[in-house]
């Protein structure tokens, strides 16, 4: 444990804060129900995972993350073996066993496995330098791929989808030949037929189709879509106000306080909020980004690296989604969407990139 | 291979820092173009698009919750009601508000003594349908069944009463025709011609013909629904209801009444008007149906036997229906002949009891002849020799000439739906339809008023009004002062005085053919009418019998057309009828009027 004299990455926490903060009042207003406190029973909770989430940030932040990547395989290990636990032992819960049910509250353990991966990752990839040999680079596929195939048996698509980024972004930074990732884009591109006709369900399938015409079934997969859009532009410019936003309030918009929470702050704070959203997590991952310039080694950057492509992977996914122009997969918007679980990773990965932050001065 | 991450080692060659940084800028340009790209989209939904989604948000909040406006009552001239809406409930049951519906509406049963099981029925057939909706499980019950539940509210706490009003029609079959009748609006017309669901529409009468007027426009309210349609809270009301326009018609309830009475179910037609203005008082047609069966749910059954019924009770006869006016067709006759001059006012014409014309001999009725007969006396015997003679002089043209003056061979205008125009045959006619030349033995049946010439009941009491009235053709209508003004057609004082004497002999005199029209009190004008029907390879089912004339023959105040169908001479089914009806009128009228009127005639009149 280190006990730095500087204060820590306050510009990161602020962010962070700010963020959760908006996110316990965007899910507040998605759940709200006429007469009630100003925070609902879900704002409340997602109020408490915020303060779990700062002191889980407090603790990792003032940890050296070098201690972390010792013990990172560990961690690792033991993640895969609760991921392989799920499908097996889990209750299914809307069709996926991707939760431990503990009564009071829920755990995702993909959630927390996102930063496991970051940082185990980073891990893999610190120890050498120079362009990314073939060996390594399907090693690198292997640390990212085997959780992914575990949480593609849960199945959970939409997580499975944000390691795809961070895959890409450390095999680029790690020095990966352009003929190679064009060559993984080729292969990617081979593959979309088999991922079409052979393991993506009907269901999902129509999820894409409702991207390309979301009137072809107004009232079914494409009733989200169509929703989705009418709450975002409805708000317009400055939006509705707060607790106002009628799409979100009359039940017109399924998912509303999940995965589809930022078509409630659009309806809410209009245009004006989004881009309040977007500017907080842009000065997040930039942050991100200039921890992993002044970062002291290899380890530190790819670890900030890590976390912020992940993360810009679930935001984009999600904002196009809730745009409507990706198919309708389960992404939560980090910070926004409710959930403990979500909340607590970010925090968790967020601090793994402040402690690099603050561990760049310190000589070991 | 174990690596100690404490001893790695920090940047220290330019090389590997410049590459690092090389591929960090492209990483976070991508970051940035991706949040570029997000505000660009969300700037387009929002800004762009944003009144778009705005108006389509409203649409999804909010919904137009309609009123229905009360349909308007039809009264008659004297204010009787014709047509009202008569009160009735229907019971609800909110799903809502009970845990176990099904035993609540045993206990409603109970309360009412009947059985559950047509209930439970509708409740369980209601089982699709979003509970917030509330289920109709007793349509239609009167005041008493809503009292008895209204007395046992607290032990219903989730049944509703509300009112649904019913047209009534408290003639019933009396004055079905005239009045028509309404249906609950299809699903048609409340997606295309908007009206509300359950709301009554005219199909057919003075109820189609008023319809616009009787209908009212409903109240439109905005109420805030959720996505599952349930509603949350009333907004404002955007239009108030206005309840439909009540109308006061032309029509007497009493003469409506007495004609019913008068057929007795019979088939055919009567149509009575005030011979001044063209009012129409009285308009039947026979046999008749109730209208009241339209005003709920008709079963197909009953709609079935309607429709199907041989005796076609749905049509309207006296407007819709054309007959062979047979004799009645005399009087346009006589007037055209003393108008035009072709017989002098004493002229006798012979007759044998019958006379070749164009090489065919045309038969009188009465084989025996009638001797010498001057135009009043060839009226009251209605003799066919006197007017096959007539006929020949006047010509085709000119028949159909004075024929077209007294409203026949187009429709009236009344205003009520499929009215027919009847037919009157000419030279151009013919040629139109057969290609062939109209041939002068034609006319001579034309004469007596048979051949091609079609007419209707309504257009036999405008020709009876214009002799009444001093020559004037009145335009029937239905609501007061609501018609042109009645126009006189030419016809000169001294032709109109010997018609209307001949009229007068038919009814008054002992050798007359409709002695049995005679009402005591007063003296009636009239011509009865025989018109032949012949189907082809059918027996002959019997002749229609007509009868139109007036009342009294000094200022007249009724004039009528009435027909019977296949019930022989007129004299003998038909001008009882308007006899019945004339005494009838004449018996309210003298009540109404304090017994005035039926005073003054009782002084003079030779019964006392």
């Amino acid at each position: 444990m280190r006990f730095g004299a500087d204060a820590g990455d306050r510009p990161t926490l602020t962010m962070l804060l700010a963020l959760g903060v908006i996110g316990v009042i965007a899910v507040s207003s998605a759940t709200h129900t006429a007469g009630s406190a100003l925070l609902s029973h879900a704002g409340w909770r997602q109020l408490v995972y915020l303060l779990i989430g700062i002191a889980v940030y407090f603790v990792v932040e003032r940890i050296d993350y070098h201690d972390w990547a010792d013990s990172v395989w560990f961690l690792y290990g033991a993640g895969l073996v609760v991921l392989v636990a799920l499908p097996l032992f889990a209750r299914p819960i809307n069709g996926a066993r991707a939760w431990i049910d503990l009564g009071v509250l829920r755990i995702q353990p993909s959630e927390p496995m996102k930063a496991v991966v970051v940082l185990a990752a980073a891990a893999f990839l610190a120890s050498s330098s120079g362009r990314l040999s073939f060996m390594r680079l399907v090693s690198l596929g292997a640390v990212v791929g085997v959780p992914m195939m575990l949480i593609a048996l849960q199945p959970d698509l939409g997580t499975v989808l944000t390691f795809g980024p961070l895959f890409l972004a450390l095999a680029w930074l790690a020095g990966i030949r352009p003929r190679v990732l064009v060559a993984l884009f080729l292969i990617g591109a081979l593959l979309a037929p088999v991922l079409w006709f052979g393991v993506l369900h009907d269901y999902q399938k129509e999820r894409v189709l409702t991207v390309l015409d979301p009137e072809r079934d107004p009232s079914g997969t494409g009733y989200q879509v169509i929703q989705s859009r009418i709450a975002i532009g409805s708000g317009g410019f400055a939006g509705k106000g707060l607790f106002r936003g009628s799409q979100s309030r009359l039940d017109f918009l399924p998912a509303r306080q999940t995965d589809f929470v930022l078509a409630v702050i659009a309806e809410e704070a209009g245009f004006v909020g989004v881009l309040v959203v977007f500017g907080l997590w842009a000065g997040l991952l930039f942050r991100a980004f200039r921890t992993a310039t002044v970062a002291r080694d290899r380890l530190g950057t790819f670890i900030a690296v890590g976390a912020a492509s992940l993360w810009a992977g679930q935001i984009f996914i999600n904002a196009g989604m809730v745009a409507g122009i990706l198919p309708t997969i389960g992404v939560p918007l980090p910070l926004l969407s409710y959930g403990g679980s979500s909340v607590i990773a970010t925090f968790l990965a967020f601090g793994l990139v402040a402690s690099v932050r603050t561990g760049r001065y310190v000589n070991a | 291979m174990r690596i100690d991450y404490k001893q790695l080692r920090p940047y220290r060659e330019y090389q590997e820092a410049r590459l690092l940084s090389r591929r960090l800028l492209v990483l976070q340009l991508l970051i940035a173009v991706g949040f570029l790209l997000f505000a660009g989209i969300f700037w387009y939904l929002q800004v762009v698009e944003g009144d778009e989604y705005r108006a389509l948000a409203e649409e999804n909040r909010l919904r137009r919750l309609p009123a229905r406006p009360g349909r308007g009552p039809l009264r008659d001239i004297d204010g009787e009601v014709l047509a009202t809406n008569r009160p009735s409930f229907a019971v609800y049951l909110d799903r809502e508000r009970t845990s176990d519906p099904g035993r609540e509406v045993e206990q409603l049963a109970r309360f009412l003594g009947e059985s559950p099981d047509g209930m439970l029925a509708r409740l369980e057939a209601a089982d699709s349908s979003p509970r917030f909706v509330p289920v109709l499980i007793l349509p239609d019950v009167g005041l008493e069944v809503a009292a008895r539940i209204a007395a046992h509210r607290p032990e219903l706490p989730a049944i509703d009463v509300e009112t649904d009003p019913k047209r009534f029609y408290p003639l019933g079959p009396a004055a079905a025709h005239a009045l028509g009748y309404v249906s609950e609006s299809t699903a048609r017309q409340v997606r295309d011609g908007g009206l509300l669901p359950g709301q009554r529409v005219g199909q057919t009468g003075i109820e189609l013909a008023f319809d616009m007027e009787l209908r009212g426009v409903p109240e439109v309210v905005l109420e805030e629904v959720n996505a599952r349609g349930r509603p949350l809270r009333r907004l404002d009301t955007m239009t108030p209801v206005i309840h439909g326009r009540g109308l006061t018609l032309t029509l007497d309830a009493d003469i409506q009444r007495a004609i019913h009475e008068a057929f007795a179910g019979r088939a055919g037609a009567a149509v009575f008007l005030d011979p001044a203005t063209g009012a129409v008082r009285g308009l039947y047609s026979g046999p008749s149906f109730d209208p009241n069966l339209f005003s709920g749910r008709l079963s197909p059954e009953r709609w079935h036997a309607l429709v199907d019924d041989p005796q076609r009770p749905l049509q309207n006869r006296a407007t819709g229906s054309a007959y062979s006016p047979g004799s009645t067709f005399k009087v346009v006759m006589a007037a055209a002949a003393l108008a035009d001059g072709v017989v002098g006012s004493g002229e006798r014409i012979f007759c044998a009891g019958s006379r070749s014309f164009y090489g065919q001999r045309r038969y009188c009725h009465f084989r025996g002849g009638h001797g010498w007969v001057a135009i009043d006396e060839a009226i009251t015997r209605s003799c066919n020799v006197f007017f096959y003679e007539v006929g020949d002089r006047l010509g085709i043209e000119r028949i159909a000439g004075w024929a077209r003056r007294f409203g026949l061979g187009e429709k009236s205008g009344i205003g009520l739906p499929a009215e027919s125009g009847g037919l009157v045959p000419s030279d151009e006619w013919k040629r139109r339809t057969r290609g062939e030349p109209w041939y002068p033995g034609e006319t001579i049946s034309v004469a007596i008023g048979q051949g091609p010439l079609l007419v209707t009941p309504l257009q036999m009491a405008v020709l009876a009004a214009a002799i009444a009235n001093g020559g004037r053709r009145v335009h029937p209508h239905l609501l007061p002062g609501a018609a042109a003004p009645a126009e006189p057609i030419g016809l000169p004082a001294e032709a109109l005085a010997h018609v209307r004497q001949g009229m007068r002999d038919v009814v008054e005199s002992d050798f007359g053919t409709a002695r049995r029209a005679r009402v005591r009190g007063i003296e009636v004008a009239g011509k009865t009418g025989t018109a032949q029907v012949v189907r082809l390879g059918e027996k002959n089912p019997g002749d229609h019998a007509w009868f139109i004339g007036f009342a009294p023959v000094e200022n007249p105040e009724l004039a009528f057309a009435i027909i019977v169908e296949h019930a022989g001479h007129g004299g003998s089914a038909a001008a009882p009828i308007a006899s019945r009806v004339v005494a009838r009128w004449l018996a309210e009228r003298g009540r109404d009027e304090a017994g005035e009127t039926l005073l003054a005639r009782n002084d003079r009149g030779p019964e006392r």
